[in-house]
């Protein structure tokens, strides 16, 4: 599609920013909302954030083109034909026009017959010891992830804990905790609360979510903090109840849908008045990245 | 010495599309992997050499990228071309695994020091390699400051509000300066088709 053909009047004055922003990954969570609700109403425009994202990956194409390492291409194909969908036990496969095993000179003397059976140790099955270890570090690297992942979960679980430890209802957020499927979302300040932090904890299957924050302020009558859950990148914030604050920075509410609890992408919380309507459009205050 | 000018290795080995050689991957045949990787392989080492600044690290990030490429069939077309798959991919992780490195802002730049010597023929110059110099032009459109801000959310990772602190700008200005850009840089390549 040419950038010039957009002969149909702007959809909304701002729609080039919306998808740009998109593009670049640098929307608030307003403007994502409003860009969804535009492309809800205006879904040929996906194309044209299409174009945006194909412009962005472009970018790269203008470095200066680097000689790949000489032996990856075969690291690659060797790994591959590890992989689960390679043909059937590759640890079987030789290659095409190996030798066989050079064991077959029974006139060589004793120490000969040594030397050629190391030789043919370290030379036949050095293939093999290759592929095994590609796979082995394969392994290693998928478990040092997981590991990771469990490292920053517990991270989170102990930074909390030692937050909560001084604060009221600190049985009830320890007991979340304890749960293995316990989730935590740190949320960090953003508009006009970049010094607010907090963590969000839900369980699976539980109506009851807690809220530990640092530095989010107690909001005066009229006012209450909203919790939108973000179920995929796509999705519009969903509602998930009201609360307030309070000095202690520690709250617990039940949230209105079970989806609520769904390991959404982001959770969000905004600050509007009790009389809104519960659809996204105060500021946001904290959120959880994506 | 001097980079080499292709991003394509494939000029005289295939000619095959991209979706034909991902209905072969799908298929289970090893060779189709190793085309893709001939044709994108450069792309994708070079994107995450330029963002970690060390050979080793682009060499694993882009066999990751491949393998994932192999295993998984996560690629949807609908979703955009391939090369942007991988680009973003390979960016994707490259910055993830820049943030895990504490210490990656005092690392040696080592990008300029480790340009290899390696001759290039006509015929390494293929469709793919006229989009390198369309996007250098279509780059060379911007002023500096857009210019400045794009390839540092592109290539450094850094979150807006770190660009901004970073330029001493408003966070309100990296947002409109780089979408601006963002929105130039279509324009610009798209009239150059």
């Amino acid at each position: 599609m040419s950038f010039d053909s957009f002969s149909t009047p702007d959809p909304h004055p701002d729609w080039h920013d919306l998808l740009t922003g998109y593009a670049l990954g640098n929307l608030s969570s307003e403007e994502a909302a409003t860009l969804e609700a535009l492309l809800a109403q205006r879904p040929e425009l996906k194309a044209d954030l299409l174009a945006y994202q194909e412009t962005l990956a472009m970018v790269p194409y203008a470095l200066e083109p680097q000689p790949l390492p000489p032996g990856l291409e075969q690291t690659l194909i060797t790994a591959a034909t590890q992989s689960p969908q390679a043909s059937p036990k590759p640890s079987t496969l030789r290659p095409l026009g190996s030798s066989p095993r050079p064991l077959r000179k029974p006139w060589y003397g004793a120490a000969m017959t040594a030397a050629a059976l190391v030789i043919a140790l370290i030379g036949t099955d050095n293939y093999q010891l290759r592929q095994q270890q590609l796979t082995l570090q394969a392994d290693m690297e998928r478990t040092q992830a997981e590991i990771q992942t469990l490292q920053e979960t517990l991270l989170a679980k102990e930074t909390l804990l030692a937050e909560v430890a001084a604060k009221p209802q600190f049985e009830e957020v320890v007991d979340i905790l304890r749960q293995p499927n316990a989730l935590v979302y740190s949320l960090q300040g953003t508009g006009d609360a970049l010094t607010s932090s907090g963590s969000l904890l839900t369980l699976p299957n539980h109506s009851e979510v807690q809220l530990v924050s640092h530095n989010l302020p107690v909001l005066p009558d009229g006012q209450v903090y909203r919790l939108w859950s973000v179920a995929t990148e796509a999705s519009s914030p969903m509602f998930c109840g009201q609360f307030n604050n309070t000095e202690a920075g520690n709250v617990q509410w039940t949230v209105p849908d079970a989806l609520c609890n769904a390991t959404p992408v982001q959770v969000i919380i905004t600050v509007d008045a009790v009389v809104d309507p519960p659809v996204p459009k105060g500021p946001a205050v904290l959120e959880s990245s994506i | 010495m001097g980079p080499i000018d292709s991003w394509d290795d494939t000029a005289l080995v295939s000619v095959s599309s991209d979706a034909d050689l991902l209905a072969s991957l799908r298929a289970g045949q090893v060779e189709a992997l190793r085309t893709l990787y001939q044709r994108y392989g450069r792309l994708v080492y070079t994107l995450s050499r330029r963002i970690l600044h060390s050979d080793e690290e682009a060499e694993e990030i882009t066999q990751d990228v491949f393998l994932t490429l192999w295993k998984k069939d996560a690629y949807k077309a609908e979703r955009g071309s391939l090369s942007r798959y991988l680009v973003v991919l390979a960016r994707s992780r490259s910055i993830d695994k820049l943030r895990s490195q504490v210490a990656h802002r005092q690392r040696l730049h080592k990008w300029h020091l480790m340009m290899a010597d390696h001759p290039s023929t006509p015929l390494d110059i293929a469709t793919l390699g006229e989009r390198g110099e369309r996007t250098r032009q279509a780059l060379k459109t911007l002023s500096d400051k857009e210019r400045q801000v794009i390839h540092i959310a592109y290539y450094e990772g850094l979150s807006q509000s770190e660009i901004a602190q970073r330029l001493g700008i408003p966070v309100g200005t990296v947002k409109s300066r780089s979408r601006q850009a963002l929105r130039k840089l279509r324009q610009t390549l798209e009239t150059r088709l």
